[in-house]
């Protein structure tokens, strides 16, 4: 059985599944609730595509609420093993440490994956149901810009992967969930302090809100941040792989 | 010395710390012959557990090796693991699935057929209660489904540290006549670790006793019995002890003085006639006669208390 499949059945029944699919509803239902009770407030102006207004706030929801699902997400994932004490039965079994590092790091990232999915899913089900429900909100007369939320998709997806790395280092080795929870949002908590500081793009933590009110002519950096992100995340990705492989004793 | 080819476990000056100021084993000379039931015996934090995580290769021994089914444990293949079934403290479960499940997490990563899942379940009584949350199992039943764990692979060395923790006595019953059946029927080794040796001592043939981190003993059920016969006396007392000590002696038998009575050390059934014999021969009058047997457990208690 692929180890995949392995992880994928240790994550039945468990909150860190509900939470991928009610996390992902949490925003898109809230701005469905407020455009449809506020209306009047949302009209677009006249020959104007309301998609970019709307998608505008549910990337910016996407940067502030999002990123603390994400931390609960991995916390809860590691917590399986943690709660269970199988660290120590799982390194006993004829399986390389290095596949083990492997196939937790690709169940994380897919489960992010399909929370942003579901999340965008979801957010535009909402603006195509609103454009039924409320037409002078004027989602049914233009068509939604795909371009527009594949780059924030993508933009975002590279700024918090050396984030998620370090946060799964983090819950590996903390046994206690609160602890690692605390850890991660201490960092999101500084990252938006210091959301404008010069060198912000240095600090992994902060760097998804440097994505707030996301223009699709943004003027990033993309060479500089997309190398600095790669950097991070090969940096770390070896560190935590070293240590899980060499000195994590479960 | 044991010849090493017939020592499926074997350490050679084991020695572990957690720092350097907390020295967990020193020295630890573990032989385990092939085919053997090997009782790991010793009082709670005597390092029973760290000398089972050390042969499993969670850690790193500070001095000394250890080699495991004739590999050397540092740098052993993955392939080492596939012929090893591990039982350590407490089960590894994981609540939220079922008891299929968790067993269907093992089997996926050793690669072992579904048909063997059921097979073992079947073995340790659980397939009833397959599909129930593990959140629902009784003490008994998790550490069942933990030795199901250990026993998919169909090893050839089962290391269990504490298995029959939480236990009823029928539950210990059921749980060594199953590792008797493994080990006669299908060759399986197997080491246990205990601090009750009355838990053990029906299923073992070899026995090590680990007290403050060093070996106290190590050897034969055999030979652990043979020192407790060592420390079994015949208590006399009779109306002129002085004059039976001297009888005793100049019949070449090994006797004391004790506190109230005089003490012989047994040696067999017959003895006890033939001490009556000599001293009703001397006009000795013998008032009382008992032999104090010492148990296996009290054996096992004196190693401890002498360490």
């Amino acid at each position: 059985m692929n180890l995949l499949d392995i992880e994928l059945i240790k994550l039945k029944n468990t909150f860190a599944l509900w939470l991928t699919f009610v996390g992902a509803l949490f925003l898109p239902l809230l701005l469905f609730t407020t455009y449809l009770f506020e209306s009047q407030e949302f009209l677009p102006a006249p020959r104007i595509n309301p998609w970019y207004d709307y998608l505008l706030r549910t990337f910016n929801g996407c940067c502030f609420f999002s990123l603390g699902f994400i931390l609960l997400i991995i916390g809860l994932i590691l917590n399986i093993e943690h709660k269970a004490n199988s660290w120590k039965q799982l390194f006993t079994l004829p399986v390389r440490r290095g596949r083990l590092y492997r196939a937790k790091t690709t169940l994380i990232f897919s489960v992010i994956t399909v929370f942003f999915l579901l999340y965008f899913v979801f957010a535009i089900t909402s603006g195509q149901l609103l454009g039924l429900i409320k037409p002078s909100l004027g989602f049914r007369q233009y068509r939604v810009p795909y371009d527009y939320i594949f780059r924030f998709l993508l933009d975002l997806f590279v700024s918090i992967i050396p984030m998620i790395i370090i946060q799964y280092w983090i819950s590996f080795r903390m046994r206690n969930l609160i602890t690692s929870l605390g850890m991660g949002l201490f960092g999101l908590l500084m990252g938006l302090l210091l959301k404008n500081w010069d060198h912000i793009i240095y600090l992994p933590y902060a760097t998804p809100f440097q994505m707030l009110n996301y223009k699709e002519t943004d003027v990033l950096n993309r060479q500089h941040f997309y190398l600095v992100n790669a950097g991070y995340s090969l940096l770390f990705i070896v560190l935590s792989y070293k240590d899980f492989t060499k000195r994590f004793q479960g | 010395m044991q010849n090493s080819d017939k020592l499926i476990i074997e350490t050679n000056h084991l020695s572990f710390g957690f720092s350097k100021d907390k020295i967990v084993l020193q020295d630890i000379n573990l032989q385990i012959p092939r085919g053997s039931i090997y009782g790991f015996l010793g009082p709670n934090g005597a390092g029973k557990t760290t000398t089972i995580r050390l042969l499993l290769n969670l850690l790193k021994p500070d001095h000394g090796s250890i080699t495991v089914l004739g590999e050397s444990v540092r740098n052993a293949s993955v392939n080492l693991f596939s012929r090893i079934g591990a039982l350590i403290e407490t089960p590894s479960l994981y609540e939220h699935l079922t008891g299929f499940d968790n067993l269907q997490v093992t089997a996926g990563i050793r690669n072992i057929p579904k048909s063997r899942v059921l097979e073992v379940l079947e073995i340790l009584q659980l397939s009833r209660d397959a599909d129930k949350h593990v959140k629902n199992y009784s003490l008994g039943m998790k550490q069942r489904i933990g030795l199901a764990l250990a026993l998919l692979s169909s090893p050839d060395l089962l290391i269990l540290d504490e298995p029959t923790n939480g236990l009823d006595p029928n539950g210990i019953i059921e749980i060594r006549e199953l590792l008797l059946h493994l080990n006669r029927d299908r060759g399986v080794t197997i080491l246990v670790s205990s601090h009750l040796l009355s838990e053990i001592e029906k299923l073992v043939t070899h026995i090590g006793i680990l007290d403050q981190g060093k070996m106290v003993f190590q050897g034969s059920l055999k030979h652990l019995q043979a020192i407790r016969q060592e420390q079994s006396v015949i208590e006399i007392s009779t109306d002129r002890n002085n004059v039976a000590m001297e009888v005793l002696l100049n019949n070449k038998l090994v006797a004391k003085i004790g506190k109230e009575f005089l003490e012989v050390q047994y040696l067999d059934q017959f003895q006890v006639s033939a001490i009556i014999g000599l001293l009703t021969k001397a006009g000795v009058a013998i008032y009382r006669m008992q032999l104090i047997e010492s148990s296996l457990e009290q054996t096992f208690l004196s190693f401890i208390n002498k360490n």
